[in-house]
Parts: structure tokens; C-alpha cells; sequence
């Protein structure tokens, strides 16, 4: 294994540092086509440790089938993104560096992932945060640049909370190892609550919830809808990924707090979320507000972690909403980049008929719409109704009513978004899909796995989780 | 054998086909209305092999196993005898799209739905589990969605409603594309308590499968009742079904889901979509009766909701049929009758679980709802084939079509009688039956209504076919007779019209006879009715006497009023009249309630919306930022003076610091909203409030 996490640090990190440069400075195209193989083979090698689990590196990375199952979507992610930027940021002078950013940070991701200990983590974590900012900015128009500046300055405040958090964690675990620990010195509970919130509000920041979520709507609203399908798509997993890794252990020892803080959080987040998201007129804003409401739902999640007899159910819940959140946020960033390329705005009014005028990414849209909607039998009925809200069911069922009446909310800003697509006169522009418009098969790929997991494979996305 | 599958899943075959065959024009049509012959057929088989069979047919598969989920049908007399229902009359009405909608642009996106719609009516139907269940649920009302919007392009004439006309300044005319829109919002909506009612089954037996929730009823009734929770739950298990059936106060968007092609019309009132909700409760009204059965403490909360089934259904039927009264669309009284006779189902329904002899209940609801599909599906066709004619949706441009459309005024006429409730008709015995079980349940107020509506629907009804057929003919029919523009259906169109309406007429004529029979075969083995029943036909003399004096009442008014000159007078001095007008535009604006949604459930939530906004982004935060801040340096440097009055502080204080504050804030201005602090702000306040309500709670 230790020898997948080599390749893997050669691969990536080879790529991404050597041939930006060659780009540079010979002039030549090539590191948009070497980024593509790269996530390819990256996504090879991750299937490698499908199944395994052990320590590595002295016990600093641990591996174990959940956190390979994270590490091969967000690779998919990645792969979706680099695919669909090859006809996107092609007239773009930066795009060199953002190919050396996406390998870079998806490197960290891994790292963040399979974290075991303070160390890597506070490495890997500074890499994706680094790289994510520069990305944001990438572009280096005006609203990219307002973008990357909001980001960055949170980030330095989530930040500098991750290290005072981990500081005061470690202070009384007394290792660097993430382990589950046996007894609270009675008392330290206290400060071990406040190392633990602090951590929460730095991993929330990245996650977007309420209220360490202010710089996402700028993001997500104000970015390249290509760069925002990746910082959605596959950055968003190391929130996920530190939350399991770093926080999980800490649980039994903070066992009612936690339950509290995080129904708490998950409540205002989705409220928030689908309220906000009812009032906005641009859909990428729309799809930012969105988002915030999809961490609620991952709340509801890590708050079934408190108890043994949830436990279970929602670590496949949190899996399998990753799979749904991943390929609907990629595709649906990844759609509206390509309107966007086609000329649309991206209001609602702006992009009103256009299903009629682009219908294959038009329908698939709105099967990856209906997905984040909860539509059965689609893969995000499964996830967010049947794990998620399910998972909570026998130790607070009024947190999953609650999740259920925001699904409820949220019907009515997505069903916007399809009335605007379909229902509405075709704008009297020349536009058609056409070779080689890479979009489209990015959104037909994520529809399809959308489709098909939901009807059937559930199943065996739960036996990889296992 | 498998046909129930195969009923289900061959129009999901011709919905994918049809998608297949997108440039095949006449071909794909066919095809797709080969489909639905195809799952009318099987639904004839199934029903055959359910009625040799003494149990019901349980046929399941693993699915997701993880979960428990089954991939089965589950079919017992109810759900076979529904499902031919079901297809047979989408088959009628796809027959008569072939004809109705030819020529229409957005075919394949309609034959895809229809299928898709017919498909997913019959896998709700005979789903074995609730998962499975809701997924054709979900699925019609995404069809509905998708074929309500179908004329998105919004012209006039598609839309439902008169143009410019307000109500509390509420607009109350809907293009079709909003239509669709409210008709998901709505049923969504009491689709999040059918979601949540199945996760509450599911936290206390550990499966979805319908019949083992019918075993299992104790576990998960019991608890439930023993906690008092029981009524709200069986209200918000069945929040989806009113939603679904349009009952109040959910009926709104059944009104204007009138903008769709009138097929579609036909299809969602006969057949499908708004017959969901009432076979929901036909599905589980039984297993809802066992719990009171077997569990004591549930009694009394069973009998709660049934007592608030029957007077929601009851009141719905009333309401409804007012507001038909004064409507001018041909279409729109159709619909609103629908609400009403969906009421009258609810009523049955309810008043079942209320008397000794629940079949019987149940018989008058499920009968109910076979009758007034065949009629209410012929009803519509006509319509759509009189709107076609005279390209008009409002009854004012209609009149004295009778001469040129002869079938077609028999087939309305028909088919009206049959909703009327008039003797022999089919409608009259499944009518009757209700009002009796309404009176004999006890709830007196649900029994007024159910009379109360026969008289109303005897006036609306009435009044439709005379102002269609045999008023004098408007300015629109004789500029359109002029032109010869007057034409009799196509054979496509008035075939399964016109042979719907002698349906209705024959089956009603031989109810004495066969009546038992058929009633007998509907209840054989439902899931969670154990007692024999035997069906027999009987006519109480007293009610006969009241609900046909109603009836007659109501036609009688109807044809003095609008087929004598003297009555015609006094039409339009009623409406004249202040007060008269008053009452008309109350029933005409839908007794305000779209508008009061409007004002206060869409205004509601928009306020909150910015709410939030103003009070996240700009209140608290702006507040503690811009006042409590400097404030707080303010205070500070004014210490600072007082204590150390040295020049070194006093610049320290009162220039670097505002100074600092200030270059961080034109920096953070150059960023162009100036957010980003805020945002921060907000960040550590969020922290704050966390820990002190961890401090507090803890």
C-alpha cells in the first residue's frame, strides 16, 4: 500500500510541478492532456486499496475502505473537471497553473483523507487551502479576484482555528496519532469541547456551514463555474474527510455536546440554505445556496455519529451522499460553465428556454437537479432520504422531519430551474451541442451514474463502503 | 405468471421508445399507444389470474438490500381491479390523443410522458412496498408537471382563468408554464408527510413492504398510540393523498392544471394522478381500521381521522362544486366537479371507518371512483373535442352545438346524467351509496354536504351541457356555423367517448342485476379486510327521496334558468344585483383562497427569505461591526487618555488605530461589496454563540 501512496505522490506531484513549467517556458499545450492521464491512472491507483485497510507511514496515514471510497470520487471529480476544461479555460494565459493546482490539490485531498495524524493533516490541509485560493483567482478577472480574496481571508481565520484546535485536542490526548480516546481527565472537558468547536468551525468554514459560510456564496456564486465545479466537487471532501478522520474519534468524549452542536448547526445550515436559495435570480448563486443546504444535510449525518445504534447507517449515508453530491455539484457547475461558453447569462430569465435549444444537457441537468431534490429513484433519494434522514430516525426522528420538510423547501427554487429550462420560449440565438463540446459528456456521464446507481447499485456503492 | 409487471413496466417501454422514435412522426404515436393497449392487456390478465386466485399475488425481489427494499407487486382485488382502471381508460384516451394532438410540435415529449405517466400510475398501484410506491408517486407528479406545462410557450388561449383579472390583487389567470409549476409545489408539498410517514413506519417494523405492515400493525400502531400520536400521524402518512386528490386546502392547483392539453386533463381526473391519493387511502384505510381493531388505545385516534377524513371530503366536495356553479370555462367546471366528486370518495372513505360494516364504506368509495373515471374521462374527451371546435375554452362562445355535433351532445349528456346521480345511471348507485354511508357514520355535518352537493352538481352539470349544447348559439358559433366550420369529432376522438359514455349508461342499467357481482369481485381479498362481506344492492326509500328531490331540485333550476327567456332575465338581474355579484365574484375568485395563498404563504416566505438576509448579513452583523466595534475603541481610547496622557498613546489611540480600522476598511471596500468582514464577524460570533450555548445547555 505504502507503495500506492508513492506512486501516487510521484504522479500527481511530479505532474503538477514539472510540467506547468515545461509549458511555460517551450510554449507547448501539453499539461491539459498529461492532468487528464494523470486523474485517470490516479483513479487506477486508488482502486488499488478498494478493500484494504492498515497504517502506513509509521501510523500517519491510515488507510480504510470509506476513505478510499471518498479518495476514487473525488478523483472522478477531478477527472470530470480536468475533461471539461479542456475546451473551457483552453483560451485562458494561467491555464498551465491550473492544471499543476488541480493535481496539487487533489494530491492533498488524498492526504486529508487518509490523515492519521496532526502533522499531515495541518500539511495537507494548508496545500488544498493554498491551492484552492490561487485557483479561485486564476482567472484574474475582477470578480474572481473579489472571489479569491474573500476566500482567502477566511481561510486564514479558519485557519489559524484548525491550529488552536488542534493544539488544544492534542494537548490533552497527548499524542499526534487521531484516536479514540478512553477518558477525559475531568477537568479538561471543557477545553477539550472548545479544541473540538474550533475544529468544527474550521472544517465547517470549508464545508460551507452557517454561519462560517459567508465567503461561499461569493465563491460559488462569483467564480468561473468551471473553477466552482471543482472547489464544489472534490475540495469540499476534506471537510468531509476531516470531520470523519479527525473529529469522529473525539465523539464518545463529547458524545451529547456533539449531538447538540451538530443538530443545531445542520438545522440553521438548512434552513439558510433552501431559504436563501428560494430568493436568488442567478442559478449559480442559486446552486451556491444550494450547496449550504446539502452541508445541513451532511449535519444531520455526522450528528447520527453520536450513537452507536445510528452509527452505521449514516457512515453509508455520508458516503453515499458524497457520490450524489460529487457528480450532481460537478455536473451541474460543469453545465453551466458550458452555457455560459454558449453564450447564456446565467439568471434564471437568462437562461430561459434553453433545454429547448441545448436538450441533451438540458435534460441531464435536470436529472442531476431532480437528484439533489431527493426524486426517487434517482442516487439522491437513497442517499438523503433513506440514509441520511433515516439514519437519525431512531435517536431524533424531528431532525429528520426537519431535514424532510427543507427537502420539501427546496423543491421550490429547483423547480424553478427546470420550468426556466423547458418551460419557457427558446431564445432566437444559433446554438446547438456540437463537437466537441466536452460539457455534454461530462453531464451525461454524472446523469447516467446518477440514474444508474440510483437504480440499482446502491448496493454495491454500500459494499465499497464497507 | 408475471403480468403484473409487465403491466407497468410496458409503458416505461413505450416512454423510452417513444424517446427512441423522436423523428418516426405517425410510427412513434402508434407505438406509444400500442404501449398502453399492451398494459391494459396485462392488467386484464392480472386481474383474471388475482380473481382464480384466493390470495392476493405476492411477488417480490431483493433490491437494495442493504435497505430492505423490495422489488415486487403485490396484487389483491384492489389493486387488480384499479389497475385495469387504469389502463384501460389511458388506452381510451391515448386513442383519442392520436387524433387531438396531432400536428402538435412537442409530440415525443408527450407520448414520452403519457407512457411515463401511465407506467408510473400503475407501479403505485401495484407496488408490494412503500418505496416502490413512491416512486410511481413521485413519478406521476412529475409526468403531471411535464405534460400540465406542455404549451409552455404561454399563449392566451392556453391559459387558465380570465386575462387581467384580479383578485385581492392577485392575478388569478395562470399560463401554463406556472401551472405545472404549481401543480409540483403543491403535491410536493404533502409529499414530505408521506415521505415522513414512511420513515416512521419504517423506525418502528424495519421494512416497507405493504403487507407486512399490515401484519406488523401493532408495532408500529401501538406504540404510536399509546403515545397520543397516532391521529397527527395518519394525518401526515396521508398529507400526500390529500395533496395528490386536491382535497382542501390543497385543492388549488388541480384548477389550474387545466392549461394542459385536454387529454391530459382526461388523464390526471380519470385515471391517474389525483386517484392516487384516494387509492392510497382505499390501500391503507383497512390496515388503519385492524390497528383500532387490535389495539384499544388506537380507537379512539383511528376514529379521529376518519371522522376528519369524511368532513374534509365532505367540505371539499361542497366547495368545489360552488365554485362550479358560476364558472365560465367548460374545462375548469369539469375540474372543479372532479375536486368535488374526489370529495365525495373521501367521504365514503371516511365515513368507512366510522360505521360497523367498513367493506361497505370502502365499496362506495372504490365503486365511486370506477363510475366517475369513465364518466368524468368522457366528459373531458368531449370537452376537448367542443374547445377544438370552437377554439375557444369559455362556455360564452359556445351554444347550440347540438344540431352539428349530435354524438357528441348524447356522449356529454350521458355521461352528465351519470354524474348528476340520476337513476339508472352508474353514477347514481355509486353516488347513493355514499350519501347513505355518510348518513349512517354520524357525522352529520359530512352527510349535509354530501346532499347539499347532489342538488349542486345537478345545477353546475345542467347548466354545462345547456350552455355547450342547447343555449342559444354565440356570436363565435354562428361566425364559425357561417364558415362552415362546425363539424362533428373524428371516429378517433368520439369513439372512446361516446362507447365511455354507454359504459356508464349500460353498467348502470344492469347495477341491480350485476351490481353484486362486480362489488363482490372488488373486495374478494383485499390486504387487511378479513370479515366476509356480501354486497347486495338495496334503496333506502327515505334517502332515495332526498337525494333525488336534490337532484331533480338542481336540474330543475338549471333549465328554468337558462332554457326559458324569463329565466335568462333573471340570470342577468342576479348578477346585476350588488349582492348577487357580490356572491359571484366569491365563487368566481375561488372563495379568495388563491389569493390569500398568495398573499401570505408566497409573500410569507419570500419575507422570510429576506429576512434572514437582512438580519444575517446586514442587521447583527453590520450592527456589531459598524457600532459595537468602534464603540468599543471608542471607549477603549478614552480610557487610554484618561490613564496615559502621553503623546505616544494619544497617536497610538487616536490616529493608528482608527487609522488601521480605517485602511482595512477601504482595503475591504476595494473588494467592492465590502462583505468579507462581515463575513468574518459573523464567523466568530457563530463560534461564540455555539459555546455559550454549550456553556448554557451543558
Amino acid at each position: 500500500m505504502e507503495m500506492v501512496i508513492w506512486s501516487l505522490m510521484v504522479l500527481l506531484g511530479g505532474i503538477g510541478l514539472v510540467v506547468p513549467t515545461l509549458d511555460y517556458l517551450k510554449g507547448t499545450k501539453v499539461s491539459p492532456y498529461l492532468a487528464l492521464i494523470a486523474t485517470a491512472l490516479a483513479a487506477v491507483l486508488v482502486g488499488l486499496l478498494i478493500g484494504k485497510s492498515g497504517t502506513l507511514f509509521d501510523g500517519t496515514i491510515r488507510v480504510d475502505p470509506l476513505a478510499t471510497y471518498l479518495a476514487l470520487i473525488a478523483t472522478v471529480g477531478a477527472f470530470l473537471v480536468t475533461f471539461a476544461s479542456l475546451v473551457q479555460v483552453k483560451e485562458w494565459s494561467t491555464s498551465p497553473s491550473l492544471y499543476s493546482l488541480l493535481l496539487l490539490a487533489l494530491l492533498g485531498v488524498y492526504f486529508v483523507l487518509y490523515v492519521n495524524d496532526a502533522s499531515v493533516l495541518v500539511a495537507a490541509w494548508a496545500l488544498v487551502a493554498v491551492a484552492s485560493y490561487v485557483l479561485v483567482g486564476i482567472k484574474k478577472d475582477e470578480d474572481s479576484l473579489e472571489a479569491t480574496a474573500k476566500y482567502a481571508l477566511m481561510g486564514v481565520a479558519s485557519s489559524s482555528l484548525l491550529i488552536f484546535g488542534i493544539a488544544l485536542v492534542l494537548g490533552i490526548v497527548k499524542t499526534s496519532t487521531f484516536q479514540v480516546l478512553n477518558s477525559v481527565p475531568i477537568g479538561l472537558k471543557t477545553t477539550l469541547l472548545l479544541g473540538v468547536l474550533m475544529l468544527i468551525a474550521a472544517f465547517g468554514f470549508k464545508l460551507g456551514v452557517v454561519p462560517f459560510h459567508g465567503w461561499l456564496p461569493d465563491v460559488y456564486g462569483g467564480a468561473h463555474p468551471i473553477i466552482v465545479s471543482f472547489v464544489a466537487g472534490v475540495i469540499k471532501l476534506i471537510s468531509i474527510g476531516a470531520f470523519l478522520r479527525v473529529l469522529q474519534p473525539l465523539i464518545p468524549s463529547v458524545a451529547n455536546d456533539w449531538f447538540l452542536i451538530m443538530a443545531f448547526l445542520s438545522i440553521i445550515t438548512m434552513f439558510y440554505g433552501n431559504l436563501a436559495a428560494l430568493v436568488q435570480k442567478n442559478v449559480q448563486r442559486m446552486m451556491a445556496y444550494s450547496s449550504i443546504a446539502q452541508a445541513g444535510y451532511f449535519l444531520i449525518a455526522f450528528a447520527a455519529l453520536a450513537y452507536s445504534d445510528s452509527q452505521a447507517l449514516a457512515l453509508e449515508g455520508i458516503g453515499l451522499h458524497v457520490t450524489t453530491y460529487v457528480l450532481a455539484k460537478v455536473g451541474i457547475f460543469v453545465g453551466l460553465a458550458y452555457f455560459a461558453r454558449k453564450g447564456f447569462d446565467l439568471t434564471l430569465e437568462g437562461l430561459s428556454g434553453v433545454g429547448r435549444k441545448l436538450p441533451l444537457s438540458g435534460t441531464f441537468m435536470t436529472v442531476l437537479v431532480l437528484s439533489l431534490m431527493g426524486m426517487p429513484p434517482l442516487i439522491g433519494f437513497w442517499s438523503k432520504f433513506m440514509y441520511i434522514f433515516y439514519s437519525v430516525m431512531n435517536v431524533a426522528p424531528w431532525l429528520a422531519f426537519l431535514g424532510i420538510v427543507n427537502s420539501g423547501i427546496s423543491v421550490g427554487y429547483y423547480a424553478q430551474v427546470i420550468r426556466y429550462l423547458f418551460f419557457a420560449d427558446p431564445p432566437e440565438v444559433d446554438v446547438r451541442e456540437e463537437e466537441p463540446d466536452l460539457e455534454v459528456y461530462v453531464l451525461t456521464i454524472t446523469a447516467v451514474l446518477t440514474v444508474l446507481l440510483g437504480l440499482g447499485l446502491v448496493d454495491v456503492l454500500v459494499a465499497l463502503l464497507s | 405468471m408475471e403480468y403484473a409487471f409487465l403491466t407497468w413496466q410496458i409503458p416505461y417501454i413505450g416512454a423510452i421508445l417513444a424517446l427512441l422514435l423522436n423523428r418516426a412522426g405517425k410510427v412513434r404515436d402508434v407505438i406509444a399507444v400500442l404501449a398502453i393497449f399492451g398494459a391494459a392487456v396485462a392488467s386484464t390478465l392480472t386481474l383474471q389470474e388475482a380473481l382464480a386466485s384466493e390470495e392476493a399475488i405476492h411477488i417480490s425481489y431483493p433490491w437494495i438490500k442493504s435497505l430492505g427494499v423490495t422489488f415486487g407487486v403485490y396484487v389483491d382485488s384492489l389493486a387488480a381491479v384499479m389497475a385495469l382502471i387504469v389502463a384501460w381508460l389511458s388506452f381510451l384516451i391515448a386513442v383519442y390523443s392520436l387524433k387531438y394532438m396531432e400536428g402538435d410540435p412537442g409530440l415525443t415529449r408527450y407520448w414520452f410522458f403519457f407512457d411515463f405517466f401511465v407506467g408510473s400510475m400503475l407501479l403505485l398501484v401495484l407496488a408490494d412496498n412503500l418505496i416502490l410506491m413512491f416512486l410511481g408517486w413521485e413519478g406521476t407528479g412529475l409526468a403531471s408537471y411535464a405534460l400540465i406545462g406542455h404549451w409552455y410557450t404561454d399563449e392566451d388561449e392556453r391559459c387558465v382563468g380570465d386575462i387581467g383579472r384580479k383578485a385581492l390583487g392577485v392575478p388569478m389567470w395562470f399560463p401554463p408554464s406556472h401551472s405545472g409549476l404549481r401543480a409540483i409545489v403543491f403535491t410536493r408539498l404533502g409529499d414530505v408527510g408521506f415521505i415522513a410517514g414512511i420513515g416512521a413506519i419504517y423506525y418502528f417494523t424495519h421494512t416497507f413492504s405493504i403487507p407486512e405492515i399490515a401484519h406488523m400493525v401493532g408495532e408500529w400502531a401501538g406504540p404510536l398510540a399509546h403515545a397520543g400520536l397516532l391521529f397527527p400521524f395518519l394525518l401526515i402518512f396521508s398529507l400526500g393523498a390529500f395533496a395528490k386528490s386536491a382535497q382542501f386546502p390543497f385543492h388549488e392547483w388541480l384548477v389550474t392544471a387545466m392549461t394542459g392539453p385536454t387529454s391530459v386533463s382526461a388523464l390526471i381526473h380519470a385515471a391517474t394522478m389525483v386517484k392516487a391519493g384516494v387509492y392510497f387511502l382505499l390501500r391503507f384505510s383497512p390496515i388503519f381500521v385492524l390497528a383500532a381493531h387490535e389495539i384499544p388505545a388506537a380507537e379512539p385516534q383511528v376514529h379521529a381521522f376518519f371522522t376528519a377524513v369524511a368532513l374534509i371530503g365532505g367540505f371539499t366536495a361542497f366547495f368545489m362544486a360552488t365554485q362550479a356553479l358560476v364558472s365560465r370555462e367548460l374545462k375548469l367546471i369539469l375540474a372543479f366537479s372532479t375536486a368535488s366528486q374526489l370529495g365525495y370518495m373521501f367521504l365514503a372513505l371516511g365515513a368507512a371507518g366510522l360505521i360497523a360494516e367498513f367493506p361497505l364504506g370502502f365499496l362506495a368509495g372504490f365503486s365511486h371512483l370506477m363510475s366517475h373515471a369513465i364518466f368524468k374521462a368522457s366528459l373531458f374527451l368531449v370537452a376537448g373535442a367542443v374547445i377544438h371546435v370552437v377554439h375557444s375554452r369559455f362556455i360564452d362562445d359556445m351554444g347550440g352545438l347540438w344540431k352539428a355535433m349530435k354524438w357528441s351532445f348524447l356522449a356529454m349528456s350521458l355521461a352528465a346524467l351519470s354524474l348528476m346521480g340520476v337513476p339508472p345511471f352508474m353514477g347514481f348507485w355509486t353516488k347513493d351509496t355514499i350519501i347513505e354511508v355518510a348518513k349512517e357514520s354520524g357525522v352529520f355535518l359530512a352527510y349535509l354536504f354530501g346532499v347539499v352537493t347532489a342538488g349542486l352538481t345537478a345545477f353546475y352539470s345542467t347548466r354545462m351541457v345547456i350552455r355547450t349544447f342547447l343555449y342559444e348559439m354565440s356570436e363565435n358559433v354562428k361566425h364559425a356555423e357561417e364558415h362552415h366550420h362546425l363539424h362533428e369529432a373524428h371516429p378517433l376522438m368520439l369513439i372512446p367517448y361516446l362507447s365511455l359514455a354507454l359504459v356508464s349508461f349500460i353498467v348502470g342499467l344492469s347495477w341491480p342485476v350485476y351490481g353484486p357481482e362486480i362489488l363482490g369481485a372488488m373486495v374478494s381479498n383485499v390486504l387487511g379486510i378479513h370479515e366476509e362481506f356480501h354486497p347486495h344492492v338495496h334503496l333506502d326509500i327515505g334517502l332515495l327521496a332526498t337525494s333525488l328531490t336534490m337532484v331533480f331540485g338542481g336540474m330543475l333550476v338549471a333549465i328554468g334558468l337558462y332554457m326559458t327567456s324569463s329565466g335568462r332575465v333573471t340570470v342577468r338581474s342576479l348578477r346585476e344585483n350588488p349582492a348577487g355579484k357580490v356572491i359571484h365574484d366569491f365563487l368566481y375568485d375561488r372563495w379568495y383562497i388563491n389569493s390569500i395563498y398568495y398573499i401570505v404563504i408566497v409573500g410569507g416566505f419570500a419575507w422570510l427569505s429576506r429576512t434572514i438576509f437582512k438580519y444575517f448579513d446586514s442587521l447583527i452583523v453590520d450592527g456589531f461591526y459598524h457600532r459595537f466595534i468602534p464603540w468599543l475603541t471608542d471607549r477603549l481610547s478614552v480610557l487610554g487618555f484618561k490613564y496615559f496622557e502621553t503623546e505616544v498613546v494619544d497617536e497610538t489611540y487616536h490616529d493608528r488605530i482608527v487609522r488601521m480600522f480605517k485602511a482595512f476598511g477601504s482595503y475591504v471596500r476595494r473588494l467592492q461589496t465590502g462583505l468579507v468582514n462581515q463575513y468574518l464577524v459573523a464567523f466568530f460570533i457563530g463560534l461564540l454563540v455555539v459555546l455559550f450555548l454549550l456553556l448554557w445547555v451543558g
